[in-house]
């Protein structure tokens, strides 16, 4: 072999192609495999999720269709609602009451973490209420508030909207009373903080439960423009708008890559599904920057080594050549 | 030294959700990889259901009513409907927020039914829709009814395809609305302590004048937490864009010509936008509108109003009073609805009307589509549809509009409904569809929202706007 003839810099340029196409692959191989196991992993932690935020959705449906149907329920909220008196926010002079003869405790659930209960007239006015400040307000019982008609399903998605008053999204479920004769003579009321509903998908308040942990996110469209997350445990006031393709995709029912940019723009992988319980996204998501911190490490290893046998090549061969040179001047 | 490890880190886990995304440009290379290293997958996580078997379901998007016997009358038409065909449906139900922002997602690619029915997306996605080519034609449904529609409604659903550069009808209209004026009669009777009927003024600034009075009067009465005026200020409805155009007409600014052109540049019309949002905001300054305005949804300003919080508000439907069509005394006595004062010209204010129509996507249901569509604009079935929501909008047809229920002499709203909807105008957006996204981006809401929230000056907020649409525009010519 002519040792001359061979030049120094292209040999570099190979070896440190080939070091670069080995490390790449081996980098990617290994995201690859430690990506697929973690998204494998959070899939089987938004399947728990999921089952149990529809089992506590299904729970307190059921206990509140349960209440309506309640020994002496119907015959009390009928007597407030036949009542001819004009519901409406007092004068600032007059002192808000309620009938003096009813007794809220009974006829409202007690076994419910709701933040208000109430009756409302047919027109949907806020007629008796546990927040005796909203008698008299109106409260919408479709649309944003989630309407249960027993009489068809109470297999109904949940609805959640930004309440401007609370500053945060929230949820009502509504229900028709009716009378004897099955007319809808008013409604009952039911405001839940999302809260609640957010916390049963954690056993024993344990937020993650993977290492490295897990972020989970439930979102769904709580107003006109905005996808925000039902609560935010870290900084329950703040709901900014959020907006990744798992969002979108999981809000649209629709599949999608595992490995994409969240909402703060940071690399993930990301498992997530639409929630039919409550007409929301629920997303499970862990950084790559965690994830694939022993895959970078490989990949260092492989550069830093193939980089020093380039060199060390590299500095041979010119020695050689410098070396063949010599002898033959 | 951490700096640079953080940017080593980033770029490999961009290179990695890349080389994860760029599956038929990596296909060889995964040939490769998979032969060196034992086999990658690059199939998609996070498996979701496909609508696209042709044996399922007629699937159907309906915008959920504000009360229980909008959404009850649209479902026993389908029943019945289902029962006489033998097909089957599946109707599924959004709010406001949901069905708008699902339709933009279509346009973005995103699933799609096989027929949609949403409040505000006729407008804010309908020529949009057309334009791009997702839409079936309807001439061969609506035809028969033709000659029955009021004065408006086909021009107001005639839409321009991109590829035929022509214009046709792209779906089935079903009613139609405009925004409306209420008050509480009694409360202003209170704050003046009498029991006669008072009456409006109908001039422009006099109109709005009354309720900053009013309210200081209803004040004084003790009812504290009242205000006078109960408009949107937020990008978070579109009721703020409805009503702000209410007000652009009546201090006759124009945005867009008829052959489509943007006029927004032209000075005078720049001059006249700035004093109708100088108008539109000055009742949020002057403390005549909650201040929670800046945050409303759809139905806050309904919730609002019917809580007695505000002497007045404006809305885009009839929903306010057709809520409580089961109290009589508030439907006919406490709560009235009024005609739009003059304009600053003193002439009506003419105003857009809003067609609430239903649309069919070009799929693979599209006979049954069709099917449902004209089973439900017979007068039988529209009639119960429009007459179940309670009077929120009217109807397109003519003869339905002879029904005994909208001819009641004591009911004020359906008739200061039909005075305003017969004052209507063509929108902007059927002349030129890029202001659809206008409409979708909320950009004079935006403004509106900027002006009362941080406090920025209105014709700051207006430039801003202007850039937005002229951009909008510009983006729109060369897609």
């Amino acid at each position: 072999m002519n040792i001359s003839r061979i030049s120094c810099s292209e040999i570099l340029i190979i070896s440190l192609s080939v070091t670069g196409s080995i490390g790449l692959v081996t980098y990617y191989s290994d995201t690859n495999a430690v990506g697929r196991q973690a998204y494998e992993e959070q899939k089987q932690v938004l399947i728990e999720r999921a089952e149990a935020f529809a089992e506590a959705k299904d729970t307190l449906l059921s206990s509140i269709a349960d209440h309506l149907n309640s020994p002496g329920f119907k015959e009390q909220s009928i007597k407030i609602l036949s009542s001819k008196k004009r519901f409406r926010p007092n004068r600032s002079n007059f002192i808000s009451t309620t009938d003096g003869d009813l007794v809220t405790s009974r006829l409202f659930q007690t076994d419910l973490e709701a933040e208000s209960i109430s009756i409302l007239t047919a027109g949907a006015i806020i007629a008796l209420s546990t927040e005796t400040n909203k008698i008299g307000r109106y409260q919408p019982v479709q649309n944003t508030t989630t309407y249960i008609d027993p009489e068809k399903s109470i297999d109904v998605g949940l609805r959640f909207f930004k309440d401007p008053r609370a500053g945060r999204p929230t949820t009502t479920i509504a229900l028709p009373i009716r009378d004897n004769s099955n007319k809808r003579r008013g409604y009952y009321a039911v405001d839940i903080n999302p809260k609640i509903l957010h916390a049963s998908m954690f056993k024993e308040d344990q937020s993650s439960i993977l290492s490295p942990p897990e972020n989970t996110y439930a979102v769904a469209y709580t107003s006109l423009s905005r996808i925000t997350v039902i609560h935010n445990p870290i900084q329950p006031d703040q709901y900014p708008s959020l907006k990744s393709e798992g969002i979108n995709n999981s809000l649209n029912n629709r599949p999608g890559p595992y490995l994409y940019l969240n909402h703060e723009r940071k690399p993930v992988v990301g498992a997530y599904q639409y929630i039919p319980a409550a007409n929301m996204g629920l997303l499970v998501e862990r950084d790559q920057s965690v994830l694939f911190k022993e895959a970078r490490k490989r990949l260092r290893k492989i550069l830093v080594v193939g980089g020093l046998i380039s060199a060390s090549i590299f500095i041979i061969l010119r020695r050689l050549k410098s070396q063949h040179s010599q002898k033959a001047a | 030294m951490g700096t640079c490890e953080q940017k080593y880190q980033e770029l490999l886990d961009l290179v990695c959700v890349l080389e994860h995304r760029l599956k038929p440009q990596l296909a060889l290379a995964s040939l490769l990889l998979s032969l060196t290293v034992g086999g990658c997958s690059f199939t998609g996580a996070n498996q979701a259901t496909s609508q696209a078997s042709n044996d399922r379901e007629l699937l159907i998007w309906w915008s959920e009513g504000y009360y229980p016997e909008e959404t009850d009358a649209i479902e026993s038409i389908t029943r019945k409907w289902e029962k006489a065909t033998g097909n089957k449906v599946k109707l599924v139900f959004f709010n406001d927020g949901e069905i708008s922002q699902r339709a933009t997602e279509i346009l973005n690619g995103g699933p799609k039914p096989d027929l949609m029915y949403g409040y505000s997306v006729g407008d804010s996605h309908g020529p949009t829709f057309a334009y791009k080519g997702f839409l079936l034609k309807t001439d061969d449904i609506i035809k028969e009814f033709k000659s029955d529609y009021s004065p408006g409604i086909i021009e107001n659903i005639t839409y321009l395809n991109k590829d035929s550069r022509k214009r046709f009808p792209f779906s089935v209209p079903l009613s139609v609305s405009s925004a409306y004026i209420h008050y509480w009669k009694d409360l202003l009777q209170e704050a003046n302590e009498t029991d006669l009927a008072i009456n409006i003024p109908d001039t422009w600034n006099e109109f709005w004048e009354f309720w900053g009075v009013n309210q200081q009067k209803a004040i004084k009465a003790g009812f504290v937490d009242i205000k006078g005026i109960g408009l949107p200020m937020a990008s978070s409805t579109s009721d703020t864009h409805i009503l702000f155009d209410f007000f652009l007409e009546a201090h006759e600014a124009k945005i867009i010509s008829q052959s489509g052109e943007l006029l927004l540049t032209k000075p005078e019309e720049r001059k006249k936008v700035i004093q109708a949002m100088e108008n539109y905001t000055s009742f949020y300054k002057k403390g005549w509108v909650p201040s929670k305005a800046t945050e409303w949804g759809d139905v806050d300003n309904n919730i609002n109003f019917l809580s007695s919080l505000s002497l007045m508000t404006a809305n885009p439907t009839l929903s306010i009073p057709g809520s409580q069509t089961a109290d009589e005394v508030a439907y006919y006595e406490r709560i009235a609805s009024v005609g739009w004062p003059k304009g600053l010209n003193g002439k009506t204010v003419r105003t857009d009307i809003s067609v609430k129509q239903m649309f069919i996507f070009d799929g693979n249901k599209t006979e049954e589509a069709k099917s449902f569509a004209r089973n439900l604009i017979k007068p039988e079935n529209l009639s119960i549809y429009v007459e179940g929501s309670q009077g929120r909008f009217l109807p397109v047809s003519k003869n339905i509009l002879e029904n005994p229920f909208w001819n009641e002499l004591r009911n004020t709203h359906i008739q200061a409904s039909r005075e305003t909807v017969e004052n209507y105008k063509l929108a902007y957006q059927i002349y030129n569809p890029a202001y659809t996204e206008v409409r979708r981006q909320n950009i004079w809401a935006q403004a509106i929202e900027q002006v009362c929230v941080n406090n920025i000056p209105v014709d700051v907020a207006v430039d801003n706007a202007i850039e937005s649409i002229e951009s909008i525009f510009k983006k729109w010519e060369r897609s």
